[in-house]
């Protein structure tokens, strides 16, 4: 406590906030705090709630696979938003990106930041009724979340002190402590890290570390993504809503009389559909629905003149990530060179995307001006740095090369690409200037082909290749691929999203990792320096540079910021569709 | 209750040489026929000059995004600011490429094993149905899916696939009027006068399944152009090569901001695929000796009309 | 031509679904081998590590021989299992087809029987008049119902009658909002069902329509229709009693063939209409290499379109007993 408390003397002004928090012990605040999202004055609360009735969520298909609602273990799309219904993390991100207290009520800072404790909130439920312990949290952690949660895995298990026990043996992670409560006081939780970890408290969501009741899995082998739970056992989580039934197009929660944070959430029943994204903005509008994750920029016009209808705006992806960056990667080496080799500095360079010149060249054949226009409908801008603009602290300008055709050309002509006349891809020593593009359908589909289309006039030539998923894994896998369309969410800390995509050991061939095969020491070290600053004044200096090197090296290209545009019914109230929560404290007057 | 007929069909009968008077006459008489007729001959002189109507690449931008239909874009321009006139255009021949070129490969294979089939019967008859029967089970939309999302979409692939695939219904119609033919007087009696089972088959057989033929085809042409639509509709479309399915694909997205977008490509997918069915159609009536050309002449038909349809025939009837 | 003879016929077909099914099978799973990716690389999320994967292949047994791979699943399917879901929490393939099954049993089902019905009557009614003006309009509109892409048709009877007109709903099979039971269950599902089942039935309407015509015209100008007209049948009569058992011959041919079709619509119109049926459940296996359900579901519409086929054989062997005397 009263290292908490001194600590937040020395604190930047993003721990302060949390820190009084901590201090204050008291959590009656956070309601408040989620409750004003920037820009969404009508979703502010106004008169008492009603109680009662059923809240219908349009949500583009696939809706998450039954058997699959763990996002502790499974991290695909649309998880997120079924996390936010069932689960809690011991901390949660409010409207203004800040850390608020969820079945943690406060936390602890010491060895200047290498040592977090988090007390526990005492009287939390499951939806089965067994009561929240310390030791639930910890399981959670050492079997589930640092061996199976993509992000969280990458990222909090090498910072640990004393590394965790690896699949399949028992779940064992030395460095998490838990000790129950006793007598008045409080169950906590503490983490040990190696050095001092800054991002900690934006990894702790539902998202990121949705807490697990552990006696669900006693005598069964701690779940994977593969078997989630074990057979024949409904999801079971602290959040506001139970889980009620799911089949091909719907999942349906009910309320959980016993939260936390009664008497909320006021809906009896909430209800996800999967709706064709051409037929979305129509179901709003017929009234069959009651809120849409994303309304295409060119159905806006219509709801925003809908009496009914509420619209607005944020950097949310309609999947439910944060801080999308819609991003060209290129494969710097040999297409099908096996990552460890890349990794180890052994494979040689892509015959053309490997020439830094070529890669200029490339950024500057696009005429970017018109993509968050056309590709995106409105929903979007352009992005001006490897780090989303949306992550203010870490954030710097540093901007692919501008458009012009003319210096385009000129790189092309020095990297030896001679011009084959009109209309034909340029050539060098015989070879033509053409590769691959692959990309999933969708907005990222509209990328590549506008791209295409700009670089063919200046003699290069981008072959569009449609894939799905598992496609698209398997590619990345095995690095068969000259460039792909990836859309990169960076959630609200750059140790989660961004570097993972420019590290050197993050070159392993998994989904969303680094793709392009870049590798720079001074990256490297820059990464690891700007997680040990706890400031985020200092961590920012070091993102800067960070960004400048990128922009410099130009392994991949950044383009489009995506930001998704929600609309709703009028007669609800209470949303908080930027933090994961959102249906918390939502209530519909009808 | 027995009729017999009362003669074998005509010799003239037994020739696939084309009817071209008659069909002529046909196409002239019934509206519909006519129309059918324009709207395959003009759909594949369309798609043939796409590349002079609408020269350069139909995947290029061409002016802003999103203009309804004008003078100078007559079906408007899509998200990207792409002509639709011409989008259609090259579609279009995607399109009947896709079409004809499936067609073309059923044809031959579809005929091969329903002729054999339905005509030598027994051991060989049951394996080729045994094949057809396995192709005929697995529904062709669910395997080029499966392919298509699996392997990339491309229009080659779909061509190969679809070709290979399609001919199962041509096949057991075929062999289902084979089974019929074989079985009639005029076969007996070219068996009997010593007719090889390769002249009864291209002959005797061949001119009377062709008309049948004809209709499955045209039926798997424009069956080929909706699968390939459909495919492009749930997103397994080629993004290379612009199709009619790839264009309303896209204009999915906007169907209630920019109608064009969707409904020009849509409208010509109907008349090309009108233009295959009524043109099956109307070469089965032309073909058809009970057509409305035999009866406006108010009489059954004579030894002396081009008497290609099916030939009279005893029937058995419980 | 006693009743053994058919139940030796129908033996004979049922032993021969055997290799069919088997040869559909192996296909299948040789294409999915072949295919990019598999179950795990779907399951991989953003930044998973190599160790988890390489744990997740054992566990699903995908690091194992293909040849094994293929003879567990036989050895299972031959005791009646059909395995669990790769990417589905383990749930068992037969509960994610019985879950689905229901919903485009009763699309797939209303529309073959709007569509049979209505088309052998139509049929039947511009038969009577061959190449009159009934029949010039009966035939060309199902022309052009039959060239309607089934999912624009879809979206424009969505914008039609559910957006502008607002008698049907715009997607689902029930209201999410309510929970109906009894006989407001009923309508409810009616009532979403109406405009899903109509598109689908459309362009099946058109082609038994034609077949119908076609075969009916064929008959009536056969020469015991003509005899029998002769002396003296009325022509309805002639139709309904001579004519009519010989054409629906062909119409019982296609019924097969078009059980393949209205899967393949109904896999599209299902996404249009948000309807819960198998569609998504195959689109969601194929992009996630779910190899389990992918097979459940080949299985599946194999086997009904192989059994439809017997089953119109027999028919066609009752109604033209030719066929099974051979």
């Amino acid at each position: 406590m009263a290292l908490s408390c001194f600590h937040r003397r020395t604190a930047s002004l993003a721990l302060l906030a949390l820190a009084a928090a901590a201090c204050g012990g008291n959590d009656t605040d956070t309601p408040e705090a989620g409750a004003t999202p920037s820009g969404s004055s009508s979703a502010g609360a106004s008169g008492n709630p009603v109680k009662g009735g059923t809240f219908v969520i349009g949500s583009s298909p696939p809706l998450p696979a039954q058997g699959t609602l763990n996002p502790a273990v499974n991290t695909q799309g649309g998880m997120q938003q079924a996390a936010g219904m069932l689960f809690n993390g011991l901390v949660e991100i409010d409207g203004n990106a800040e850390p608020v207290p969820a079945l943690a009520t406060k936390w602890d800072i010491a060895d200047a930041g290498a040592t977090w404790v988090f007390t526990l909130r005492d009287k939390v439920k499951f939806h089965n009724g067994a009561a929240l312990t310390a030791a639930d949290v910890k399981w959670t952690y050492e079997a589930a979340l640092l061996r199976n949660h993509a992000r969280t895995q990458s990222s909090i298990g090498p910072a640990l002190a004393t590394p965790c026990a690896a699949a399949p043996a028992p779940p064992s992670c030395p460095s998490i402590e838990a000790t129950e409560a006793s007598g008045s006081t409080p169950a906590t939780v503490t983490f040990r890290f190696a050095k001092p970890y800054g991002p900690l408290l934006q990894q702790l969501t539902h998202t990121e570390g949705a807490i697990l009741p552990k006696a669900v899995w006693d005598g069964q082998p701690p779940p994977t993504a593969a078997q989630p739970w074990p057979a024949g056992q409904d999801p079971v989580g602290t959040g506001p809503f139970t889980f009620d039934s799911q089949n091909a197009s719907e999942i349906v929660y009910k309320r959980n009389a016993d939260y936390f944070r009664s008497p909320e959430p006021y809906l009896d029943r909430v209800v996800t559909r999967a709706i064709e994204p051409a037929a979305q903005a129509q179901a709003l509008t017929a009234g069959e629905i009651d809120w849409l994750w994303g309304v295409s920029g060119q159905d806006v016009p219509a709801l925003e003149r809908n009496p009914d209808v509420t619209i607005n705006r944020g950097t949310q992806s309609a999947g439910g990530s944060t801080n999308c960056v819609q991003k060209l990667a290129f494969n710097l080496f040999e297409r099908g060179t096996p990552p460890p080799a890349v990794r180890g500095g052994q494979g040689k360079p892509h015959p053309v995307l490997g020439d830094l010149k070529v890669r200029q060249a490339i950024a500057s054949a696009l005429k970017t001006d018109v993509y968050a226009q056309q590709v995106l409908q409105g929903n979007g801008e352009l992005a001006t740095s490897p780090i989303s603009s949306q992550i203010e602290f870490a954030h710097t300008e540093a901007p692919i090369p501008a458009f012009d055709q003319e210096a385009s050309k000129k790189l092309l002509d020095q990297a030896g690409w001679m011009s084959a006349g009109e209309g034909k891809p340029r050539t060098r020593n015989g070879q033509p200037l053409s590769f691959d593009m692959f990309h999933f359908a969708g907005t990222e589909g509209t990328l590549a082909t506008k791209m295409s289309q700009d670089l063919a006039l200046v003699g290069v030539e981008a072959k569009l290749q449609q894939v799905d998923g598992a496609g698209k894994n398997a590619l990345y896998k095995e690095r068969q691929f000259d460039s792909i369309v990836v859309s990169n969410c960076q959630a609200t800390d750059p140790e989660i999203g961004v570097r993972r995509f420019y590290a050197t050991a993050a070159i392993t061939g998994a989904p969303f990792t680094n793709g392009a095969g870049y590798s720079n020491p001074e990256v490297d070290r820059l990464f690891t320096a700007a997680v040990q600053e706890i400031e985020p004044a200092a961590r920012g200096k070091l993102y800067g540079d960070i960004q400048k090197q990128i922009a410099a090296d130009l392994p991949y290209l950044w383009l489009l910021e995506t930001t998704s545009t929600r609309a709703y019914t009028k007669d609800c109230k209470q949303l908080r569709p930027y933090t994961g929560l959102f249906l918390e404290a939502a209530y519909c007057e009808r | 209750m027995s009729v017999r007929a009362d003669r074998p069909a005509p010799r003239r009968s037994l020739r696939s040489r084309v009817p071209s008077g008659r069909l002529l006459r046909h196409v002239v008489r019934t509206p519909s026929a006519l129309l059918g007729g324009t709207l395959l001959l003009g759909t594949v002189t369309l798609s043939l000059l796409a590349g002079v109507l609408a020269p350069g690449d139909p995947l290029a931008a061409a002016g802003p995004a999103l203009l309804p239909p004008s003078a100078s874009f007559p079906f408007g321009t899509d998200n990207l600011g792409r002509d639709i006139l011409g989008a259609v255009l090259h579609g279009l021949r995607t399109s009947m490429t896709i079409a004809v070129s499936v067609g073309a490969m059923s044809l031959v294979i579809g005929l091969f094993v329903g002729l054999v089939s339905g005509y030598r019967g027994g051991r060989v008859d049951n394996v080729l149905m045994r094949v057809t029967e396995i192709f005929q089970a697995v529904p062709l939309f669910f395997l080029a899916l499966l392919v298509v999302g699996f392997f990339g979409a491309g229009v080659d692939h779909l061509i190969l696939l679809l070709g290979f695939t399609s001919w199962e219904l041509l096949a057991r119609v075929v062999r289902a009027e084979t089974l019929t033919l074989r079985e009639r007087d005029f076969v007996d009696a070219a068996r009997s006068l010593g007719a090889s089972d390769l002249r009864i088959l291209l002959r005797h057989l061949l001119p009377n399944v062709l008309p049948t033929a004809v209709v499955v085809i045209a039926l798997v042409g424009s069956r080929v152009i909706l699968i390939e639509a459909a495919l492009s509709f749930i997103g397994l479309g080629d993004p290379n090569q612009v199709s009619l399915g790839y264009l309303i694909f896209n204009a999915q997205p906007f169907l209630q901001v920019a109608w064009w977008m969707s409904v020009f490509p849509g409208l010509t997918i109907v008349v090309a695929v009108l233009g295959l069915n009524l043109t099956g159609d109307l070469v089965n009536q032309a073909l058809d000796p009970r057509g409305p050309s035999a009866k406006r002449r108010g009489s059954a038909p004579s030894d002396d009309s081009l008497n290609l349809g099916a030939p009279e025939v005893e029937t058995r009837v419980r | 031509m006693a009743g053994s003879g058919v139940l030796g016929f129908v033996l004979r077909r049922l032993l021969s679904v055997v290799p069919t099914v088997s040869a559909i099978l192996i296909v299948t799973f040789a294409m999915i081998q072949l295919a990019p990716g598999d179950a795990v690389d779907a399951l991989a999320g953003a930044g998973g590590d190599e160790a988890t994967n390489d744990y997740l292949r054992a566990y699903l047994q995908l690091d194992q021989p293909v040849w094994r791979q293929f003879a567990s699943y036989v050895v299972n399917l031959a005791q009646g299992d059909l395995g669990v879901s790769f990417v589905q929490g383990g749930t068992p393939v037969t509960d994610l087809i019985l879950d689905r099954l229901p919903a485009t049993l009763l699309l797939m089902g209303t529309a073959l029987v709007l569509s049979s019905v209505g088309g052998v009557l139509l049929g039947a009614l511009i038969a009577r008049w061959p190449y009159g003006r009934l029949d010039a309009s009966v035939s060309s509109a199902s022309l052009v119902s039959d060239a309607l892409p089934g999912f624009w048709l879809a979206q424009l009877a969505v914008l039609a009658f559910a957006i502008s007109a607002g008698w049907f709903p715009v997607q689902g099979m029930t209201d999410a909002r309510e929970q109906y039971t009894g006989l407001a269950a009923y309508a409810d599902v009616a009532r979403h069902l109406v405009l899903p089942a109509l598109v689908l039935a459309t362009s099946e309407l058109a082609l038994v329509t034609r077949v119908a015509r076609a075969g009916l015209l064929a008959e009536r100008s056969r020469e015991y229709v003509r005899s029998a007209r002769a002396k003296g049948m009325r022509e309805r009569r002639t139709i309904l009693v001579h004519a009519l058992p010989n054409a629906l011959l062909p119409v019982a041919t296609v019924v097969g063939t078009r059980l393949g079709f209205l899967f393949a619509g109904a896999v599209v119109i299902e996404t249009v209409f948000g309807w819960p049926g198998l569609g998504t459940l195959l689109l969601t296996a194929s992009q996630s290499r779910d190899r389990p359900v992918l097979l459940g579901l080949v299985l599946l519409v194999s086997l009904s379109v192989v059994l439809a086929n017997l089953l119109t054989d027999l028919v066609y062997g009752w109604i033209d007993p030719r066929v099974r005397s051979r």
